[in-house]
Parts: C-alpha cells; sequence; structure tokens
C-alpha cells in the first residue's frame, strides 16, 4: 500500500479510481434492488408490521396487516 | 416451534435514560446560548439598571465566569450529552426494542444488556465531571479523555455490538429487515470511527514508566494523538462527519424504517429504494469529510473529493425522506389525529432540509461564506432538534404505551408537546441563519476605500445580540416541549401495571440449510468457464446480495470493506506522502513553557470559539494576517483549528498582538479592554500554579511521538521556569512597573500587592496566565522568525 502511494505521483487518480468504485457499486446495487421478485420485496416490506403478535407467524406475506 | 419473551425491560431502562439526559444535555445547551447574551447584558444591568454589581448580577457572572461553567468546558458537555447520552440512549432504546421484534428472539444476552446499560451511563456520568474539569483532548465530539475512550470501545464494540450480532445469528426470521442492516452499519463504523480518531499516548503512564514516580490526576489523564496537525484535523473530521453519519443519521434511519411502518400501520413505500438508500449512504458519506476543512491547510485534491461526494449524497438522503414519507400515502388523515406520526412527518421533512442544506454548504464558494460562522449551528439544529429530536419523541410516544401497559397520560400535552418544540425549533434556527449569514457578510465586507468595513472583530460579534437572545428564546420552548414530554411519559410510567405481561412468543427456528431456489441445490461445481457464466447469471439475478443478508457476519463484514476502503483511499495518501506537508525550516517545537500553555488553551477549549486557522481568501488575510502553512501545524498535537469564531482567529496572534501586558488585562477581564467582548474572564489563570515540575512529562511524551525536543528532555522545568520569569518581567516592565498593574490582579496573584519588583516577577511568573500568554505570542510568529518561509 505504502509502495502504491507513493509511486502514484497525480493525486488526482484517487477521486477519479474513488469515484469509479463507487459508481460500480452504485449500480450493482441499484441493479440487484430493482430485480428483486416481487413477492419477497412484499414479505421483507411486511416484517416490522407482524412482530407483535402472540400468534405464530410462519410466512407474514399472506397475513393480512398487523395487530397495532 | 420455539418459545421465547422479549426483553423490554431493558428498553424501559434506555428510554427512561433518554429522558433524563436529554434534559441534562438540552439544559447545558440552554446555559450556553445564554452565555452568549449574559456579558453585556450584565454590563447593561450594572451600568443602566442597578448602580453597579450586586448580588444578582454576580449570580449571573457566575453562570458565565464560573470555572467549571465558562463556555469552552460547557459546550462540549453540551454536544457530548445531547449527541452521546440523550441521541445514543435513544438508539438503545430503538435497537432494542426494534431487533428482538425484526428477528423475532429475545436479546442474546440479557447480562450484556444490564453491562451496557450501565456501562454507557457511567460513561456519561464520568463525561459530565471531567469536562467541566477540563479535561479533554481538545477535538469535537471527541473530547473525552483516555481512559473514557477505552470504556467506551469496551461497552460499545463489546457489550453492544457483540449482544446485537450475536441476536441477529440466533434470529428466528430468515430475512433481515433493512433497519437491521442500519443498525450493523452504525455499530461497525462507530467503533471504526472511535477507534482511530482516539490513537494516543498518555502522558502521565509515559511518566510513570520513565521515572516509576506516580503522576498527578490531571497529568494522568492527559493524553496527545498520535497525529499532528493536518494529518490530526483530517481524521478529526474523517471522525466527525462521519460521526453526524452513523450516530445521528443511520440509526435514526433505522428508527425510521422501523417506526414510521409501525405508527402507520402500513409497510414502506418502497423497500427497493431502501437499498438503494442503505448502500449509497454508506459508500458516500466516508468521502464527505473533509469538507469541514476547504480553504484550510488540508491539500485541495482531498477537500475536492469531499465536495463531490459530499454532493452526491443529496440524492440517497433525498431517496430516503421521499422514501419515509411516502410511506405514509394514503395515511394522511391518520396525521393530523395521531400526534407520533406528526413528530414523525416534522422529523423526516427536517432529515430532508439538512441533507440539502448539507451538500450546499460543502460547495467550496458557499463554504467561503459559511465556514466558522453561526450558519453551521443553524444548520446542526436543524439536523438534531429537527430530525433527531423529533424522531425519538414520536418513537418515544409510541412506544409508552405499550412499553408501560397503559393509555398515553394525555394526548393533549403531547399535542402541546409537538406545538411548543416546533415554534421553538424555528424561532431557534431561522434568527441564528440570519445571525450566520450576518456575521459572514461583515467578516468580508470592505467599505470604498478597499479596507475592511469591520476591522473591528467585536463590533461582528454585538451586532449578533438581538438573533443570540431569540436563540435563547427557542431554545427554552423547545426545552419546555421536552419538559412536558418527560412529564406525560412518567405519568404514563406512573399508571402501569403493577406486574408487566409478558407475552410468550413462538417461532420455528431456523434451519441450519437455507436455499432460495431448488435448482441450485446438489449441482455440482463445473469448469471454470462454466462457473464463471454462472456466477455472473447469479449477479444479475441479485441473489449474492439475498445471502448476505441472510448472514449478518457476512454482510457486517462487506459493510466494514465499503467502510475502510473508502477511508483508506482518503487516508493513505494523506499520510504516506510527504509533499503534502511540506516542511518549513523556521517552524521549531514549542517551548517546554509555550507547550503547557497550550495545553491549558486545549483544557480551557478555547477552540470552541476560536480558531487558529487563516484561508486564503482576502478578506481573511486582511484581517488576520498572512494564510496559514500546512508546515506550521506540524508540532500541533492535538490541532487546534477550530470550527467556529465566536472569538477572531488566533493563528498570528503572536504577531498580531504582541503586547504581555495587554493579554495579561484582557484574561483578567476582557470586557475592561474590549467593551463589548462576549469572552469569560478567566481569573483561575491568575490563581492557579503552573506545575512545572510535570511539564517534563508532557516534553517527553512529546519527544516519544517524535518532536525534536533536544535539551528540553532532560530540563524541562528549568528551561518553563527561566522563560516564565522573562515573559513576567517582560509584562511588568511594559505596564511601567508592578504598581501599574491593578491591584484586583494582586491580590489573586499574591493575596496582597508585592513590595518589589523581584517579588513580582517571582509571583506572576508561577501564575498559568503566563504560560497561556507565552503561548499566545508565539502563535503564528515561526514564518517570520529567522531562518524563515519557504
Ligand atoms: C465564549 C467564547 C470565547 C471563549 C471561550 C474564549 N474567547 Fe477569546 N475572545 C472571544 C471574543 C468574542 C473575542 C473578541 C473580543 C475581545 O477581544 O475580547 C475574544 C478575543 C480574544 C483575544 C484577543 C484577540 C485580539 O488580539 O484581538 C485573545 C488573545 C483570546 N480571545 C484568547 C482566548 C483564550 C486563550 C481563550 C481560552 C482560555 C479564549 N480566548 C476563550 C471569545 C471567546
Amino acid at each position: 500500500m505504502t509502495l502504491l502511494a507513493l509511486t502514484v505521483n497525480d493525486l488526482s487518480i484517487y477521486p477519479k479510481v474513488g469515484l469509479v468504485v463507487f459508481f460500480v457499486v452504485f449500480i450493482a446495487v441499484t441493479v440487484r434492488a430493482l430485480r428483486t421478485p416481487r413477492n419477497q420485496v412484499r414479505h421483507l416490506a411486511s416484517l416490522p408490521l407482524d412482530d407483535d403478535r402472540k400468534a405464530p407467524i410462519i410466512d407474514a406475506h399472506d397475513e393480512g396487516s398487523a395487530r397495532a | 416451534m420455539e418459545e421465547f419473551v422479549y426483553n423490554d425491560a431493558i428498553v424501559r431502562k434506555f428510554l427512561g435514560a433518554t429522558l433524563l439526559w436529554g434534559f441534562v444535555g438540552m439544559l447545558v445547551g440552554l446555559i450556553v446560548a445564554f452565555q452568549m447574551v449574559l456579558p453585556i447584558a450584565v454590563q447593561w444591568l450594572e451600568a443602566s439598571v442597578f448602580s453597579g454589581p450586586n448580588g444578582l448580577t454576580a449570580a449571573l457572572r457566575l453562570l458565565y465566569e464560573h470555572e467549571w461553567l465558562s463556555f469552552g468546558r460547557l459546550r462540549p458537555l453540551h454536544t457530548n450529552a445531547v449527541i452521546f447520552a440523550f441521541a445514543g440512549n435513544a438508539i438503545f432504546t430503538a435497537v432494542y426494542y426494534s431487533t428482538q421484534r425484526l428477528c423475532k428472539a429475545r436479546m442474546w444476552s440479557d447480562l450484556l444488556g444490564n453491562l451496557h446499560f450501565w456501562g454507557w451511563q457511567l460513561i456519561i456520568v464520568s463525561a459530565a465531571i471531567t469536562l467541566p474539569l477540563g479535561i479533554t483532548q481538545g477535538k469535537e465530539y471527541a473530547e473525552l479523555e483516555w481512559p473514557i475512550d477505552l470504556a467506551i470501545a469496551v461497552v460499545w464494540a463489546g457489550f453492544f455490538g457483540t449482544n446485537f450480532l450475536m441476536t441477529l445469528v440466533k434470529r428466528r426470521e430468515r430475512h433481515m429487515y433493512v433497519a437491521l442492516w442500519f443498525y450493523i452499519a452504525t455499530i461497525v463504523t462507530v467503533t471504526i470511527l472511535h477507534i482511530f480518531n482516539n490513537l494516543w499516548v498518555p502522558a502521565g503512564l509515559v511518566h510513570l514508566f520513565k521515572t516509576g514516580e506516580m503522576p498527578s490526576a490531571e497529568l494522568m489523564m492527559k493524553s496527545y494523538p498520535i497525529y499532528a496537525g493536518v494529518q490530526d484535523a483530517f481524521m478529526q473530521w474523517w471522525y466527525g462527519h462521519n460521526a453526524v453519519a452513523f450516530f445521528l443519521t443511520t440509526p435514526f434511519l433505522g428508527m425510521m424504517y422501523y417506526f414510521l411502518p409501525k405508527a402507520a400501520d402500513r409497510p414502506v413505500f418502497s423497500y427497493k429504494l431502501s437499498i438503494i438508500h442503505f448502500w449509497s449512504l454508506v459508500f458516500i458519506y466516508i468521502w464527505a469529510g473533509p469538507h469541514h476543512l476547504h480553504y484550510t491547510a488540508l491539500p485541495v485534491w482531498a477537500s475536492s473529493i469531499a465536495m463531490v461526494f459530499s454532493i452526491m449524497l443529496w440524492m440517497p438522503s433525498w431517496g430516503g425522506m421521499i422514501n419515509g414519507l411516502l410511506t405514509l400515502r394514503g395515511a394522511w388523515h391518520k396525521v393530523a389525529s395521531d400526534p407520533v406520526l406528526k413528530f414523525f412527518v416534522i422529523g423526516v421533512t427536517f432529515y430532508g432540509m439538512a441533507t440539502f442544506e448539507g451538500p450546499m454548504l460543502s460547495i467550496k464558494t458557499v463554504n467561503a461564506l459559511s465556514h466558522y460562522t453561526d450558519w453551521t449551528i443553524a444548520h446542526v439544529h436543524s439536523g438534531t432538534l429537527g430530525w433527531n429530536g423529533f424522531m425519538i419523541f414520536g418513537m418515544i410516544y409510541w412506544l409508552a404505551p405499550r412499553l408501560f401497559q397503559t393509555e398515553l397520560f394525555s394526548k393533549k400535552l403531547v399535542a402541546a408537546h409537538f406545538w411548543i418544540g416546533t415554534v421553538g425549533m424555528l424561532l431557534y434556527i431561522i434568527p441564528i441563519y440570519v445571525a450566520g449569514i450576518t456575521q459572514g457578510l461583515m467578516w468580508r465586507a470592505f467599505d470604498e476605500t478597499g479596507r475592511l468595513a469591520f476591522p473591528d472583530f467585536v463590533e461582528t460579534v454585538t451586532k449578533l445580540m438581538p438573533f443570540y437572545w431569540a436563540r435563547a428564546i427557542g431554545g427554552t420552548l423547545y426545552l419546555a416541549g421536552v419538559v412536558i414530554g418527560i412529564y406525560t411519559i412518567w405519568r404514563t410510567w406512573k399508571n402501569r401495571p403493577t406486574k408487566y405481561d409478558e407475552p410468550v412468543q413462538r417461532a420455528p427456528a431456523l434451519r441450519k440449510e437455507y436455499r432460495d431456489d431448488a435448482g441450485e441445490r446438489g449441482e455440482e461445481r463445473l469448469q471454470g468457464v462454466v462457473w464463471a457464466g454462472r456466477a455472473m447469471d447469479k449477479f444479475v439475478q441479485g441473489k449474492w446480495h439475498r445471502r448476505w443478508e441472510r448472514l449478518p457476519i457476512r454482510f457486517t463484514g462487506w459493510v466494514i470493506v465499503a467502510v475502510v476502503v473508502a477511508s483508506l483511499f482518503e487516508i493513505v495518501p494523506l499520510f504516506v506522502i510527504r509533499s503534502n506537508v511540506p516542511s518549513i525550516a523556521s517552524v521549531q517545537p514549542y517551548t517546554p513553557l509555550e507547550l503547557a500553555g497550550r495545553d491549558i488553551y486545549v483544557a480551557e477549549g478555547c477552540y470552541n470559539c476560536h480558531s487558529q486557522m487563516i484561508r486564503p481568501i482576502f478578506a481573511e488575510t486582511e484581517r488576520y494576517g498572512e494564510y496559514s502553512k500546512p508546515g506550521e501545524s506540524v508540532y500541533n498535537r492535538p490541532f487546534q483549528w477550530g470550527s467556529r469564531r465566536i472569538g477572531p482567529d488566533l493563528a498570528r496572534e503572536g504577531l498580531f498582538r504582541p503586547s504581555g501586558s495587554w493579554h495579561l488585562n484582557h484574561f483578567y477581564d476582557p470586557r475592561s479592554v474590549v467593551g463589548q467582548s462576549i469572552m469569560p474572564a478567566y481569573s483561575v489563570f491568575f490563581r492557579r500554579d503552573i506545575r512545572f515540575e510535570e511539564i517534563q512529562a508532557r516534553v517527553d511524551a512529546m519527544a516519544m511521538l517524535g518532536v525534536p525536543y533536544g535539551e528540553a528532555i532532560n530540563s524541562a522545568p528549568e528551561m518553563a521556569r527561566e522563560q516564565a520569569r522573562a515573559v513576567a518581567a517582560a509584562i511588568i516592565d511594559e505596564a511601567g512597573g508592578f504598581a501599574e498593574i491593578r491591584v484586583a490582579i494582586w491580590d489573586l496573584v499574591l493575596g496582597r500587592m508585592p513590595t518589589s519588583r523581584e517579588e513580582a516577577i517571582e509571583a506572576l511568573s508561577q501564575k498559568k496566565v503566563i504560560a497561556v500568554i507565552s503561548y499566545m505570542q508565539r502563535l503564528g510568529t515561526d514564518l517570520t522568525r529567522d531562518g524563515g518561509a519557504s
């Protein structure tokens, strides 16, 4: 790491690489997020709503809304 | 089916602590707000209302001049208390409540939970004791000294982190809801930030090992950071900004993603958006820190990247805000009647406002105006009072009936809290915006002849008094709202059942083996090409990520990678490339006496009001002199560039105001020298002696960190004594003899008038004020000394 940094004289390389890394990750995350199957998204989104019930919860997304 | 019971007792404890520390922290904030207006008000009372000082004005004076209450010591107590005690306990309340529900599991260990709770409260109490005593590292939001730092690391990562992660590992719900991701990011990033910004050498330990003697308590608590100057500044704002990100933002987003849907009784608007929100925040925030250092001695490339990333932050932040607000789609009618939702709506709206303003303030040209002014304070308070404060109280009002298993005591009182709080907040923020912009414009105003329109700094201070009054009143209202809230919760708690109902929950344990997709099972590894194709296919389908979600440890690993990679990209070049900090031949280490003086400057928290960083901006070099060079800070541990100018910049004070007797009078009573000053008087400097013997340990610790101290390594106390006598003698001569120095000063120093010049010098040279003055006289003089600037 030290060697690498010492030999890189042009420091503007850092922001450039940083931006590229960021955009790659950003695009990957976005693609992944948009491709999540609908029923799974629905299940995930409803997780906070099903917790307070005393009854066992097996599969959230085919049950109704939660007890308040 | 497994049966289990949630641990709500621990949640109730954290909730109570949130309220207690919220009150304390905001009360201290109110006191420091009044300290901005009281000095002039008391002056006016004594001159125009009463004939001179009386009991009332003496009491008011105590409020801003008592050693333990002076602004420089109390302001860090305010910031630490509201951030780490109020917001901190609120975060724990949210995490302990929601994690159990989202994981369908009791918190892993009751013991760790209790250790976490009591450990954290102990840390807060030690902060409340040490900060007013002037025990501080002198870095914003990282003021607590090294033993407390160690305790924080143990309690945060050891107790809290372990308990949380183990709960995730033992969870019964396979999928990890997005709130949990935000909590993970919070825990790991705060750990990293805390550790790397708090690497130090304790002076007392150095002393103990070198001499075998036990140091005094004051010395024992003192440490010097391993970073100096530019690097210290950089690490500090990498920490400071990310503390905002990972202490005041990510856990609160977790809170929003959990409690807002619960209160609205509908799922979050877009779960997909929340994923993008999460990863972009984690990735971008880390880069943004150096925007606190625009136009400083930090290399331009570092602050430029920070600006670009800060502007990019606007996107995910607003994504999050929109996601929060749209969760209420179709439920807006509920907002009108539900006080909890009202708090959340204002909270999320202020999140949007603050995260719009933040990127704007990071733009260099805007920053040139806003930096060091009260604009920053307005920005911070729209975030903390609006976003953090209102999210916390929304959550508390939602939780109280559930945790105390009874009706909320009074909805009317909650509504009163909401309205008083909102009005108070606006009354705080708006005048302080105006104050900040006024200040910024006055500092850079020139008259027709091309000279500074307000060359006297204090003119730009007195102008702000009306705004400071409005802020103090706004703050009072906001706190009044909080008091109503505390009363409401207390009454609710009093109505609790004699024994809490602890419903038994049931859920199946997770099976060890789980595959999303049956087709994947049993497949063999094929040769390279096929494998690569499959990997590609998996990536495109996004399955890689869903796996991590199920594996909290690996997920945590990825968050660490994101944070560390981004950090290294910034930190490594700054630390390894020498050209970042060109050395200047004439910059020498501080003399032992100056070092002692500097340590007093740090301990008193002068940096809360004074910067030491002149930016290369015309208005600034006109006012303060040659702009600051990176090489000038190489011996500054900690750096003291400051972030705010309630008083003028002091980077070139030694050139600007070399007169020791001026400083003597000014420290004794600033208003006797500068009529409208709001700087506190420092009579303690005249009462307390310099501990000459301990200066050796300070020099040794610095030498250990590589400061070339030469002969001072063996004779620091003698050198300091000698210089102290010289400074004292010069002050007395400058004044025209000791009899010309006011009696009140001699009363403090000696208890009477001295009888000879020799006695006067001897007595004065013992006092702390001499060390501080020697430091003031040294400031900024390096460049013009022989062998000068390069
Ligand atoms: C509450 C904020 C505040 C604190 C805390 C504070 N100051 Fe000041 N200081 C001011 C203000 C305002 C002025 C400008 C008015 C004046 O000269 O008194 C000032 C002026 C000064 C000046 C004179 C600058 C000049 O040459 O005109 C010096 C020196 C100074 N402060 C040193 C210190 C030191 C050292 C400390 C810590 C022990 C300290 N100040 C703490 C607000 C503060």
